[in-house]
């Protein structure tokens, strides 16, 4: 089977610390933009209360609305399922951002449309995206989901996993694994 | 190209792999190999090149113009600043002694200010992680097992069946090592127990939460040792080997029973004996963990005494899953003839120490200098801490100020303190410059050392060459024997067999060091060889042996009890303005529990004002109402609230605790400031 | 987002709820719909030159919203019929230039047709492009491009009205026409505001 990258993150692990944020400005953005965040959800009151986190960036859909609704061709689906954007042909206009059900576009900091592109360069490299890699607890991990012997399809085979917004169907390739197995 | 440091976005001091691109730090990643990042960092780490671009950064030696506080400075040479600070310093030490002049100082490079202020003669050098922070948990542990417990923290996380925090947030507290040890133990199936009245990103991992009402830690605590000693869930072979005391204990807490701490902390009793039996089932790798930031009601020592020794029934310290005996490197002092005695003791305590205090603390060194009630103390040298923010009742700490002759400042950006300098002299950051050695105490022994990455950006300089020319202008020359900074470090490191060239390869060396599991004879630091259940030493100087609870002061209707804590993307008050974490978080908010909220007509997203009970204000900020609160706190982290001018971004973002901290209550046991006496009305701003 | 979702996110990042099409573009459909209905109602030949004007100006405002200018010679070299931002782009090109080529030519009353078909997609078009975004739910399929079409008829009548020398004059058409003008710009700022954030 051909690679399709994904991505699982364990919540029982992930503390919210918006490494991950900061990891992604460096890597590929200035000061003040970055293209993860962290967002937490509470239910229930005190204090019986359940708190969910998740670090949130683009899904990478196999059925991505934001690729049908751009008037240039410049949002499109990439090798191995990226959802990409060729930056030259982006002017801004902001429908891919809308087209988006999980607010994971913005306009970036030289006025094309920017968003996670699971660090392509550096997939390409051999190695991990920057929020993988410096993640404190080793919630996130990052890698073919169609490799049967990889770890994101032992993780998803052995834990309960959900994606956000599962109503949207969009098919989005982050996981998350249950917080509270 | 790669380089390689340590980090100084706190003081844990992570190993650091930074990019360079033409002389220009483009990212900073965990060295993959240091023992405490293991390839990774935390946000603040992570955001180190918002702090040596931070286009607030003081580059220049500065002087004031104008009266104190205006914050209106002008920029002269290296050379006229330390001229100036070495003549007005000598005819105060003339007049008033070497100990008028104090160190209000902290970070690494903090020893270089310490080690000038020792050389001149004086006793007062004190940092805000005693009296402050700390303090209370070290002294606990050391008159029950005659050891602190270090930084970075003994607890062995990493392999515990059984975590216990008491209000230590682990999550929102970013000690990057440990909370990978908390991952680790809780993919490995680990418990968690959180006691916290609020419901911290910790508490909502926890297999049992307790939400606890706030200045109730302690009858938690007796209420455990309680259980444990009824229900026989105690290591009786380690506690027959290793301790004195347990008849003692057993008779000191006879009443304190599941249901008299439920009448006081409000967690039902039930809930504290299935919380025991958790952390009994997991028993000897059971880890009460201590905390950190312990300084809160004045009673803290006794609190941590409590843990302490809840530790030790389960027989957890010295084992695995509970507490390592740590190791060290043990490289050897630089060759220095020792220092003067100084002529009067430190003037924190009022002239004289409380009993068990290891260190001078920092808050009594500003009461001394506001009152001037101890010896006249005339000049303050301020290095990595801004007192504001870091010690109880700023109004001392203004009073203070307006006693001295001289005040100078050394920091990174013209914040609060540095706006009231004198002289203000311009610190490089850490990926500019090197430090000492660094050899902390861990399960095994290494040594490492921070060393630049990029140049020095405008004038600022490092902290041994400032406090060296200050030195050698005060005739101190014979504390200044090295030719350089490098000539210091490859000559300690040389006497251990190691160089500096070796070091700056590699970072870190192991110097073979590990720990060892407890033999059978182990003789613990203590008078009498073993753990003191029962505390003869605190008994001597009137103190309880055993904890015992005294109930705090509670908030009257319509007041709510300030709590305050840690988020993962700041340092102190250090970061607020970070252009990189400040852009991610740039305030803090107020958290109020939801039904409080509704019975005062507070609604999500006002801007609110606190005011506390001695008339103090702090505000306007983010009304967060919240259900992750008991109904008798309110809740911010601390840092924020900055007023000055030198801190453009951080400036007017979210409200100061410090402000709000005039009411506190001291530690008799070592002089620790508790400040979780102060209670706040909430308004609409 | 309720009160109890906190997010941590970068100021200029990838943000909850954060607005991406804000009163700029809202006045930019108002004048688009606004000429679009010009070019539809009687009396298109007479008002040609403020279709022309508003259109322009709309094309303006569209053409400072976007990010990245330089890609705008994009949407002419590329075929993107599934894109209602596509069919946007050409009827906005194809339709300032009918006005012009009428203006210049207006004997040719045979143009009438073509710029009342290009008016309409003008009209109906920015409904069916808010309308398919399944992610805001704020923007009924149906009912957005219905209210649109009212919306842009309404604001050109009420033009017309005011363009007319015999009703201008006359404060209760005069004032009707000005707060009809209004409340289609105020609607279409609720309409597009309320579907974000």
């Amino acid at each position: 089977m051909p690679r399709r990258f994904a991505m699982v993150i364990d919540r029982k692990l992930c503390v919210g610390c918006a490494a991950c944020v900061v990891a992604c400005m460096n890597q590929n953005e200035s000061f003040g933009y970055s293209r993860c965040r962290v967002t937490e959800r509470l239910t229930g009151s005190y204090p019986n209360l359940r708190l969910d986190i998740f670090s949130e960036r683009c899904n990478h859909c196999e059925d991505a609305p934001c690729v049908p609704v751009c008037p240039t061709g410049a949002s499109h689906h990439s090798a191995h399922g990226l959802v990409e954007v060729h930056k030259d042909k982006c002017t801004g206009c902001r429908a891919c951002v809308a087209a988006c059900p999980y607010d994971a576009r913005f306009p970036g900091s030289d006025g094309a449309v920017s968003k996670c592109n699971f660090c392509e360069p550096l997939v390409h490299q051999g190695r991990e995206p920057a929020c993988v890699a410096q993640c404190p607890t080793q919630a996130m991990v990052f890698g073919d989901i169609n490799d049967p012997q990889g770890e994101l399809r032992r993780l998803l085979d052995t834990r309960k996993a959900q994606v956000l917004k599962p109503e949207a169907a969009t098919r989005p390739h982050i996981f998350y694994l249950e917080a509270r197995p | 190209m790669l380089f390689r440091s340590l980090c100084e976005m706190c003081f844990w001091r992570c190993g650091v792999r930074a990019t360079v691109e033409n002389e220009h730090i483009t990212r900073l990643e965990g060295h993959p190999t240091h023992p405490l990042s293991r390839g990774r960092l935390c946000p603040r780490g992570l955001g180190g090149t918002g702090a040596i671009y931070d286009p607030d950064r003081l580059l220049q030696p500065q002087i004031r113009i104008a009266e104190r506080g205006a914050e209106r400075f002008q920029t002269v040479s290296w050379d006229d600043a330390l001229d100036q600070i070495a003549a007005r310093l000598r005819p105060i030490i003339a007049q008033h002694g070497p100990e008028s002049i104090c160190g209000l100082v902290h970070m690494q490079s903090d020893s270089h200010p310490i080690h000038f202020l020792k050389a001149l003669g004086s006793p007062n050098t004190a940092t805000p992680s005693y009296t402050e922070c700390r303090g209370p948990r070290d002294a606990a542990f050391i008159l029950t097992y005659g050891q602190e417990v270090w930084s970075p923290e003994i607890t062995d996380i990493r392999n515990t069946r059984c975590l216990t925090l008491i209000g230590y947030h682990l999550g929102e507290n970013m000690h990057n090592t440990q909370v990978q040890d908390f991952a680790h133990a809780l993919r490995n199936g680990a418990k968690l127990i959180v006691a916290d009245p609020r419901f911290s990103t910790a508490a909502s991992k926890a297999d049992h939460y307790l939400p606890i009402r706030a200045g109730t830690d302690l009858a938690l605590l007796l209420a455990w040792i309680h259980v444990v000693l009824a229900e026989d869930w105690i290591d009786h072979d380690y506690l027959a080997r290793y301790a004195t005391g347990l008849p003692e204990l057993r008779e000191a807490v006879r009443d304190t029973t599941p249901a008299w701490a439920e009448a006081e902390t409000g967690l039902p009793a039930a809930q504290i004996v299935e919380s025991a039996r958790v952390m009994a089932a997991a028993r000897p790798a059971v880890c009460v963990h201590p905390g950190r930031h312990a300084s809160w009601y004045g009673d803290d020592v006794q609190r941590t005494r409590a843990i302490a020794i809840l530790n030790a029934l389960f027989g957890s310290y010295g084992r695995e899953g509970g507490f390592y005996l740590p190791v060290s490197s043990k490289i050897p002092a630089y060759p220095l003839p020792p220092y003067p005695k100084p002529r009067k003791p430190s003037a924190d305590g009022k002239g004289s120490r409380h009993p068990f205090a290891e260190k001078t603390g920092a808050w009594g060194l500003v009461r001394a200098t506001a009152e001037q009630d101890v010896y006249p103390i005339k000049a303050w040298i301020v290095s990595g801490a801004d007192p504001f923010h870091s010690t109880p009742d700023p109004r001392m700490v203004q009073k203070a100020i307006d006693q001295l002759d001289l005040l100078v400042v050394v920091d990174l950006l013209q914040g609060e303190i540095a706006g009231h300098a004198d002289i203000l002299l311009p610190e490089c950051t850490y990926l500019e410059r090197y430090d000492d050695l660094h050899a902390p105490p861990g399960r095994e022994a290494y040594v490492a050392v921070r060393q630049p990455v990029v140049a020095p950006l405008g004038a600022s300089r490092p902290n041994y060459d400032i406090f060296r020319d200050l030195g050698l202008r005060m005739g101190l020359d014979a504390y200044y024997p090295w030719k350089s900074w490098e000539d210091y470090l490859d000559t300690r490191l040389q006497s251990a067999g190691l160089s500096l060239a070796q070091i700056r390869r590699d970072l870190h060396i192991a110097t073979g060091q590990t720990t060892q599991s407890l033999a059978p004879d182990h003789r613990f630091p203590t008078p009498s060889g073993k753990i003191e259940l029962h505390s003869a030493q605190l008994a001597e100087k009137g103190f309880d042996a055993i904890p015992r609870y005294t109930r705090h002061a509670r908030p009257d209707p319509g007041w709510f009890r300030l709590l305050n804590g840690r988020s993962p993307l700041h340092t102190f008050s250090r970061t607020i303005n970070n252009p990189a974490l400040g852009s991610i978080q740039r305030d803090n908010d107020l958290w109020l529990n939801a039904a409080a909220a509704r019975q005062l007509g507070l609604r999500h997203g006002q801007q609110v004002r606190l005011t506390n009970q001695d008339g103090a204000t702090a505000g306007p900020v983010r009304l967060r109402v919240t259900e992750r609160i008991h109904p008798e706190c309110v809740y911010m982290v601390h840092g924020f609230g900055h007023q000055a001018r030198g801190m453009k971004r951080a400036r007017g973002q979210g409200a100061s605790v410090a402000a709000l901290f005039t009411r506190f209550q001291v530690d008799p046991i070592m002089g620790a400031a508790g400040r979780n006496h102060n209670f706040v009305r909430v308004e609409v701003a | 987002m309720t009160p109890e979702t906190v997010q941590l996110a970068a100021e200029s990042g990838m943000r909850c709820c954060a607005t991406f099409w804000g009163l700029d573009i809202a006045f930019e459909l108002f004048l688009a719909g606004l000429a679009g209905g010009l070019m539809i109602l009687p009396r298109a030949a007479q008002t040609r030159r403020w279709a022309f004007a508003a259109l322009a100006l709309a094309g303006l405002v569209l053409f400072l919203h976007l990010g990245q200018k330089s890609a705008a010679l994009w949407f002419y070299a590329s075929f993107q019929p599934q894109a209602p931002m596509w069919w946007g782009a050409w009827l906005f090109a194809l339709a300032l230039a009918a006005l012009v080529v009428w203006d210049r030519r207006p004997a040719l009353n045979w143009l009438r047709v073509p710029v009342a078909l290009l008016g309409a997609g003008l009209v109906i078009y920015p409904g069916i492009m808010l309308g398919s975004l399944a992610a805001r739910p704020a923007w009924h399929p149906v009912w957005t491009p219905v209210s649109f079409t009212i919306l842009s008829l309404g604001s050109a009548a009420a033009l017309l009205v005011l363009l007319d020398p015999r009703l201008r004059l006359r404060p209760a058409w005069s004032t009707s026409a000005t707060l009809v003008l209004l409340i289609t710009l105020a609607t279409r700022a609720a309409i597009l505001l309320s579907g974000q954030g």
